[in-house]
Order: C-alpha cells, then sequence, then structure tokens
C-alpha cells in the first residue's frame, strides 16, 4: 500500500510539473501548447457549463471566459496542489454559480429550464444523442440536485468538500444527490429508455 | 450495515465504492461479501445510471468557439514584436501620407488663388472688351 501510494504521489507530482512547463509554453504563445490543452479541457469545461447551466450559449461564454482566465494566469502559473483542469472546473463552477445567481435574482430574463427550448449552437449539434438527452434530463432537476451530482458524479469531489461548497451538511448533501439520481434515472427512463434499459425504478429495500 | 443504507449509499454515491465516503467504505465491502447477489444487483442498477452520466461528460467544442478562444490566447513575443513594427510602420506611412497631403493642400490653395487671380483679371478685361466692343 505504501509503495502504490508513493507511485501515486510520484505520479501525481509528475502530472503537476507537465502542467507547469505546458502552461509556460501557453505563456510565450506556443501554438502547439495551445492546441493541446484546449483538446484536453475544452470538452470538459463545456461539457460542465452545459451541464450546470442547460442554456448552450450560455455555457459557450463560460468555457470561452475560463479559457481567458486561464491564459491570463498562464505566465504566473506553478506547480501547485491542483491539475490545470481541476482548477479550471473550479472557475467555471463559479462562473456557471454566478450566472444562476443572477437568474435567481432576474427571474423575467432566466432563459428556458429545458435545453431544448433554448437556441441550439453548434457544440450541441456536434454533441452525441446520448449526451444531449442526458443534459437535457440534467436541465429539469432542481438546482441545487443538479449541482450535487455535477460536484460528486463528474467533478469528483468527496462529500465533505461538496457540502461545504453548497453550504450544506454531509447528510443533506447526500439527500440531494439520493434525489437527484432517482429523478434522472425516472426521466431517462420515459424519454430515452435505452440508455437506462429498465432500471426505472429504485432499488428496494429487501430486508 | 444494512441493505437499506448500502441502497441509500448506491444511490448517492453510484456503482463505485470508491467513491463513497471513506469512513463507510469498509462496511460496505463487508456487506457486499455477505450478500453477494444482493450487492451486485444494487450496484448494477447504480452503475446503469453513472454510464448513462458519463455519456454526458464532455460535449465537443464548434469551430467558431473554438477559433474565439485561440483568438485570445498568448501570442508569441516576435508576433508581437512584427506586429508592434506593423504598428509602427503603419504610424509612420500615416504620418507621411497626412503631411503629403497637407502640403498637398496648401499647394493647391496657393495654386488656386494664383489661377483665381489670373482669370478674375481676365474676366475683367474680358468684360471691358465686350462693353468696348458693343
Amino acid at each position: 500500500m505504501a509503495r502504490n501510494d508513493s507511485h501515486t504521489g510520484a505520479a501525481r507530482a509528475a502530472g503537476l510539473q507537465a502542467d507547469a512547463e505546458l502552461m509556460a509554453r501557453i505563456a510565450e504563445g506556443d501554438s502547439a501548447a495551445i492546441a493541446a490543452l484546449m483538446e484536453r479541457a475544452l470538452p470538459r469545461v463545456l461539457g460542465l457549463a452545459r451541464r450546470m447551466l442547460g442554456d448552450p450559449v450560455e455555457a459557450e461564454d463560460v468555457a470561452q471566459e475560463t479559457f481567458e482566465r486561464t491564459w491570463r494566469v498562464a505566465d504566473r502559473w506553478r506547480p501547485g496542489e491542483a491539475r490545470i483542469e481541476t482548477w479550471m472546473s473550479r472557475i467555471a463552477i463559479n462562473l456557471c454559480h454566478d450566472r444562476l445567481r443572477r437568474r435567481r435574482e432576474t427571474p423575467v430574463a432566466s432563459p428556458p429550464e429545458r435545453a431544448d427550448a433554448a437556441p441550439r449552437s453548434d457544440n450541441v449539434i456536434a454533441a452525441g444523442q446520448a449526451s444531449a438527452r442526458v443534459i437535457e434530463a440534467l436541465s429539469e432537476l432542481p438546482e441545487r440536485q443538479r449541482t450535487a451530482i455535477e460536484l460528486c458524479h463528474f467533478q469528483e469531489m468527496g462529500n465533505i468538500e461538496a457540502a461545504d461548497m453548497l453550504d450544506i451538511s454531509v447528510e443533506a448533501l447526500e439527500s440531494l444527490l439520493a434525489r437527484g439520481r432517482r429523478k434522472l434515472r425516472e426521466l431517462l427512463a420515459a424519454e430515452a429508455p435505452e440508455l437506462i434499459g429498465d432500471l426505472a425504478a429504485p432499488a428496494q429495500s429487501e430486508g | 450495515m444494512d441493505l437499506q443504507r448500502f441502497e441509500m449509499l448506491a444511490e448517492a454515491w453510484g456503482a463505485d465504492l470508491a467513491r463513497w465516503p471513506q469512513p463507510e467504505r469498509d462496511a460496505a465491502e463487508v456487506f457486499a461479501g455477505m450478500h453477494p447477489d444482493v450487492a451486485r444487483r444494487v450496484l448494477a442498477q447504480a452503475g446503469t445510471l453513472d454510464a448513462a452520466l458519463d455519456a454526458a461528460r464532455d460535449v465537443q467544442a464548434g469551430d467558431l468557439l473554438a477559433a474565439r478562444i485561440r483568438r485570445a490566447a498568448p501570442k508569441p513575443a516576435r508576433t508581437l514584436v512584427w506586429r508592434g513594427a506593423m504598428a509602427a510602420s503603419l504610424a509612420l506611412a500615416v504620418g507621411l501620407g497626412a503631411g503629403y497631403a497637407g502640403a498637398a493642400a496648401a499647394a493647391s490653395d496657393v495654386d488656386s488663388a494664383y489661377f483665381t487671380g489670373v482669370f478674375g483679371d481676365l474676366d475683367a478685361d474680358w468684360a471691358e472688351w465686350t462693353e468696348n466692343g458693343a
């Protein structure tokens, strides 16, 4: 186990160092480095924003702003605790939170909740059918359930970190997650049964 | 751990026990070892939803978005120097052009004044000649 931990630690340190070198090249305007980061991080950041916001146009704006902030810090990037993608995900989550808060404060101007009622952009057309259906189902969840699933499933945060971010208890987080996933299963079973099969009903206790 | 708790954790955290809260993983593994069929069914159900979610993990960006992001990226230093030189050249050209245009306009005004004077006099002469002729 100690050897595994040591190996994992060494791999992580190497990853952080590689990130620092990549950012140094980006700061110098190296087009290959810029393309490499875009290839590895843009689908992830755009996916996060699409799931969080539901609206494809707003998601593109968040992805663009996240990258612009990344470009701005490239010359100051040092190997730290977080990989580039993790750092970018945090930026994107905060940007999405800001937009969601503004939606709540100005409900008249809020976009439609269902993704299919929003203007379509080329990223949606390019997205796979399964992906589009899952994103659509996610957009129908209450915001806090959707955010809980985003943080815990997609961003792989632990329960304490995610609960802190949502400013709720760990128990409340677990409840949000369970309700969100149960609702999602029902939605997918109704709208995309090929994705979820005959597993629509939540597990029933046998004892 | 009982089945109800095992199901609740699977419902909340999915099929991968490594993602479950650390303090409950050992107990969950013990439960799965004692009730393998039930555990397999519960985890399979959670795993189906995990797989569906994973289908939406990445969204491919369109060319327009990628171009916008690329345009905002840092530029190589030589590009900046080249652009600076181009800007300086352009400013110089504009300056020279403006100077030339100003000089030309000034010359044009002088010429215009000169010719107006000449032909102004000519008009007077012509009028005088006409009157005399009439």
